[in-house]
């Protein structure tokens, strides 16, 4: 074999997929795809999968998928044509013409994503103003209550209340834990906190100045508990807003 | 009169920010749709040398920057906007080429997986599911979205531009459809 052929500069990045690795190798062999030389672009496909195995790169299944189409075209060039080769015809006989079609397939796409490259460049540099929220503009009615506050809104305004968490866990000492508040536990603290301050209390409030961690969890487990029920509701004013924690109407005078 | 209304066809497309459609447009301009091409038109003669242009996309009409000042806009954003990668840029022509596809038919052609950029596509809006194929499984058929003719510039799917080999690999699809 050619050894000039061998040194190569690899850019992996470079290769998309197992056909985009093997055009490259037939344009750099000026291959014409119609007419593949099997047993030189084989080779050269393989010693490049060999390659990137020896760098520990991953080689994906697909790269083997069409290494081993390779091999079996190849071996079926080299054997007499069998009786249903005989009938086709001259084009349909040859091995290497799926491949060749598969091919000239992916380099069709593979150019337009250039001639679209080039047109997001030319659109890159384009801005657009962001639509005005039309709602925002509309005046707010009654409650306040957002609409579609998320479980990960909630979440979030957890996480706020976790930063202020007193880590209870810091020691290395391995204790083991006891169930210090059960979410049964909190779920009716939370709805007696809520009846204190007449069925409304923001979800801050709902904790210590400096709780731990243990308690924020059950808390929010025990919000979540009363939320499924739908027992409470919470609500958010605007976004990354404080949250507030109502109980539901049937429950008010409860 | 018609200068009125392309004072107000102005001040729509600076508040539509995105593309607005040209019966849109004619509603609420109470125009017929020809004259709101005509006076589009005008108003794109207008900003011929702004910052600002109108242009055709989406079926309607768009108010945007001009390329030649994106750097002093992304200075002003701190940040440059992002390219689609190879994969994904691959992927886009096929959906916008062959659409409606599946993702099976988008891996026989590319030779690999191609769920992450499918999903990512979906996630910037480019593609869209737009129906299942009758075949096992009913798989998703992907499409472009608006957005993707907004994001290419394009004022529809005729504008994309011709396959080198489109009617071959038309001829080529139905032959292995079997």
């Amino acid at each position: 074999m050619d050894l000039s052929e061998n040194v190569c500069i690899i850019r992996l990045d470079d290769f998309e997929g197992p056909l985009d690795l093997l055009l490259h190798l037939i344009n750099r062999s000026e291959m014409d795809i119609q007419n593949l030389q099997m047993t030189r672009i084989t080779t050269q496909y393989l010693d490049f999968i060999r390659l990137m195995e020896e760098l520990n790169i991953n080689v994906a299944a697909e790269f083997l998928v069409v290494a081993a189409e390779l091999l079996r075209i190849k071996s079926k060039m080299l054997l007499p044509p069998d009786k249903e080769d005989l009938q086709m015809s001259e084009d349909e006989a040859d091995p290497r013409q799926a491949l060749a079609a598969r091919l000239m397939e992916y380099k069709l796409y593979k150019e337009a994503a250039q001639a679209m490259s080039a047109r997001e460049e030319e659109w890159r540099g384009v801005f657009v103003r962001h639509p005005l929220e039309l709602e925002e503009l509309r005046p707010s009615v009654g409650t306040g209550i957002a609409d579609g506050l998320s479980v990960f809104d909630l979440l979030e305004a957890f996480q706020r209340v976790l930063v202020n968490a007193v880590d209870d866990e810091t020691d290395n000492e391995q204790k083991i834990a006891r169930d210090e508040v059960t979410v049964e536990q909190r779920v009716n603290l939370v709805l007696a906190k809520l009846h204190r301050s007449d069925g409304r209390i923001s979800f801050r409030h709902l904790f210590s100045d400096r709780p731990a961690r243990r308690e924020i969890i059950v808390t929010l487990l025990a919000i979540l508990e009363l939320i499924r029920k739908r027992r409470i509701m919470a609500a958010q004013e605007k976004c990354f807003g404080e949250i507030e924690i109502f109980l539901c109407e049937e429950y008010v005078n409860a | 009169m018609l200068e009125e209304r392309k004072n107000a066809l102005e001040a729509l497309l600076f508040v539509a920010g995105g593309p607005l459609d040209v019966r849109q447009a004619a509603m609420l301009l109470e125009l017929p749709p020809d004259t709101v091409e005509e006076i589009a038109q005008r108003l794109m003669d207008d900003y011929a040398a702004g910052g600002l242009q109108i242009v055709p996309v989406a079926g309607g009409y768009q108010m945007c920057t001009r390329n030649e000042v994106a750097d002093y806009i992304e200075r002003l954003l701190a940040h440059e906007r992002g390219r689609l990668s190879r994969a994904a840029m691959e992927t886009m022509a096929i959906i916008a080429y062959k659409q409606p596809i599946t993702r099976a038919e988008i891996e026989a052609i590319r030779g690999v997986n191609c769920d992450g950029v499918i999903e990512r596509l979906s996630l910037y809006r480019l593609i869209k599911a737009v129906g299942r194929k009758d075949t096992v499984g009913r798989p998703i058929l992907y499409g472009t979205t608006e957005e993707f003719l907004r994001y290419f510039g394009f004022n529809g799917l005729n504008d994309l531009p011709p396959l080198p080999e489109e009617k071959e690999a038309g001829d080529e699809k139905e032959a292995t459809d079997e």
